[in-house]
């Protein structure tokens, strides 16, 4: 597993070939678009009103009276913008945040500008000297920037979701002097697959060095109690697990938190976490935003609303289940990935569906491996049952369609030009 | 890892093969086959390094050429490239294979221009992107050995414009 000669590309060359490979999809008008109008149940594309197949607002929150007014409540007292570093002083929303992110956690918080500057803050200060860090390949990718902000770290990156390459490396590991931290998502954005919990509890029980920081971000509110996610659900009383959790996407606010296991954890990365000393805070209508929600969260009606997007779920899985669509892999998450065999094919099914009246999103590298280009599909609490039936038959259509597309189309001619020099 | 029985016996049998002085249409085939068998790979898997080696002169060069830089490798350096494609997860599964062919031959001297294309899986209607692998064969130890592999990445690349230049020495991939 450990290599001792690493081939690297450069970082130039990486953001090079990234932005020819992001520019590609760009050109192809599939990705980097801006809305006329819309973010709900519909969303208006080059003048079309598409049904939202793509949204991240998974408990579709964000136009709820309780969230709006909250905000509007924050404008009318302290204005857009509360203008002190953090470091000195903090606007009081914060203080009422994390109480009730304290209640819906059930642990000490630290809330962060984003989860990216939570992860940023929090893993410096975790990850002590002489430990040893195993990233998930496909965790998020701001998990992998936040690690090589360590200096001299020992990483390690795991492929996919591969618990037994785990199991080796901590046995490998055992004599390890410090702690072996493993980093990875909850539900993984793009393929909409989870961490495998069952086997990540083995490993806990077995390897007394086993660390955990899970990434959340896409579990936040959509799973657990009072929305506190996956992991909080399966590792809430282990203190050896730390979950950062999005209070963007289904939470429908703004900013991150850490969940730590005690009070000295969370002052250690208030107090020295860099982007909590130098980045700016979640501004007054966010924050206010982000106390309405979160108070929705702990009361008695939100059990409710993840049971509304949890049986749009389950409709949507078995209409799957039922059609040939190459999905990824189908587990009960809002996020869906149906396999294509080219990005050819990707862009003409996303062009496709449009022309049909849905947004659904493209992934292809770098978002996900070359060799597994994609549709990625989302259901929330936006989507009627008769939207998801007539998403579910346009894309077997789609599906079809672009493949047949794909075959017909023309190859690059450039090289008849070359070669008749 | 392709280690199926196609490819052991394949590979069994292109030492004697390749031991041959008098490259016929046969040996090239079975040697162009087994390198696209070796470089290709399923989920968790990965190329099959040792009969990859065993296909290459110890002293030969691998040149990729992309928009961004040109990557002047040996085999082992190759094989770091590979590796570090899988654990970022670039790429988990590979294949490739040829779709056309033009050879010339001069003494000991072979050049295979190979027509590839790349495929999500071996039974994907679409490709993912074709090109051209230009190859070097060299007689070394009694055997035919590949001394130079090289091919650019992201050229625009037509089949039938290719093939409809092709003349004599052209012959259509297996």
């Amino acid at each position: 597993m450990a290599r001792t000669e690493r081939f690297r590309f450069s970082h130039t060359r990486q953001i090079d070939s990234a932005y020819r490979y992001v520019s590609a999809a760009v050109d192809a008008g599939v990705i980097m678009r801006s809305a006329e109008s819309g973010s709900g149940r519909f969303v208006s594309l080059d003048g079309d009103r598409l049904l939202n197949f793509g949204s991240c607002s998974y408990m579709a929150l964000e136009a709820r009276p309780e969230l709006r007014d909250a905000a509007h409540r924050a404008i009318d007292d302290y204005g857009t913008q509360f203008h002190f570093s953090r470091a000195y002083v903090q606007c009081p929303l914060y203080l009422e945040l994390e109480a009730l992110l304290e209640q819906m956690t059930g642990r000490p918080v630290v809330v962060a500008a984003s989860t990216s500057l939570g992860h940023m803050a929090a893993l410096p200060v975790l990850i002590r000297d002489g430990d040893f860090v195993i990233i998930d390949q496909f965790a998020h990718a701001s998990l992998h920037s936040a690690v090589k902000l360590i200096p001299g770290v020992s990483l390690e990156i795991l492929r996919h979701n591969r618990m037994d390459q785990l199991d080796a490396l901590l046995t490998r590991l055992r004599d390890h002097k410090g702690h072996v931290w493993y980093l990875a998502d909850g539900l993984y954005s793009m393929l909409g697959d989870c961490a495998p919990w069952a086997d990540l509890k083995d490993l806990l029980d077995r390897h007394d060095k086993l660390r955990l920081y899970i990434d959340d971000a896409h579990a936040t509110s959509c799973f657990g109690k009072h929305g506190r996610g996956l992991a909080l659900e399966h590792f809430g009383g282990d203190e050896r697990v730390v979950v950062a959790l999005s209070l963007n996407k289904a939470f429908s606010a703004a900013g991150g938190v850490i969940a730590v296991s005690s009070r000295e954890m969370a002052d250690r990365i208030r107090r020295c976490g860099g982007p909590m000393l130098f980045s700016g805070p979640i501004q007054p209508p966010m924050l206010g935003a982000a106390v309405g929600s979160a108070r929705l969260h702990t009361s008695s009606e939100f059990p409710r609303l993840q049971a509304e997007l949890h049986d749009r779920i389950a409709q949507c899985v078995a209409l799957v289940g039922q059609r040939d669509l190459q999905l990824a892999g189908i587990q009960h998450t809002p996020i869906f990935q149906t396999q294509c065999d080219s990005p050819r094919v990707v862009f003409n099914v996303a062009k496709l569906m449009q022309e049909r009246g849905f947004l659904c999103c493209i992934c292809v590298f770098p978002a996900v491996p070359m060799n597994r280009p994609g549709i990625r599909f989302t259901i929330s609490r936006h989507n009627h049952h008769g939207d998801i039936i007539a998403f579910v038959d346009a894309l077997e259509e789609c599906l079809a369609l672009g493949r047949h597309q794909a075959i017909l189309q023309p190859e690059a001619e450039s090289y008849a030009t070359v070669g008749a020099e | 890892m392709q280690t199926g029985p196609t490819l052991a016996t394949h590979t069994q049998d292109l030492e004697a093969i390749l031991g041959s002085a008098q490259p016929d249409q046969h040996q090239l085939d079975a040697l162009m086959r087994a390198f696209y068998e070796v470089i290709s790979f399923e989920e968790e898997s990965a190329p099959d390094w040792d009969t990859m080696a065993s296909l290459f002169s110890k002293h030969a060069r691998i040149t990729r050429v992309t928009p961004e830089a040109t990557d002047h490798m040996e085999l082992s350096d190759f094989k770091n490239m590979v590796e570090e494609l899988l654990e970022v997860g670039a790429v988990t599964s590979f294949f490739e294979r040829e779709i056309a062919r033009r050879t010339d031959r001069f003494g000991n001297v072979i050049h295979a221009a190979s027509a590839y294309e790349t495929r999500v899986s071996p039974t994907a209607v679409d490709f993912i992107e074709r090109g051209v692998n230009s190859l070097q064969l060299i007689r070394e130890d009694g055997s035919w050995k590949i001394v130079s592999l090289c091919w650019d990445s992201d050229a625009p690349f037509s089949l039938s414009a290719w093939q409809s230049t092709m003349q004599g020495g052209g012959n259509g991939a297996n």
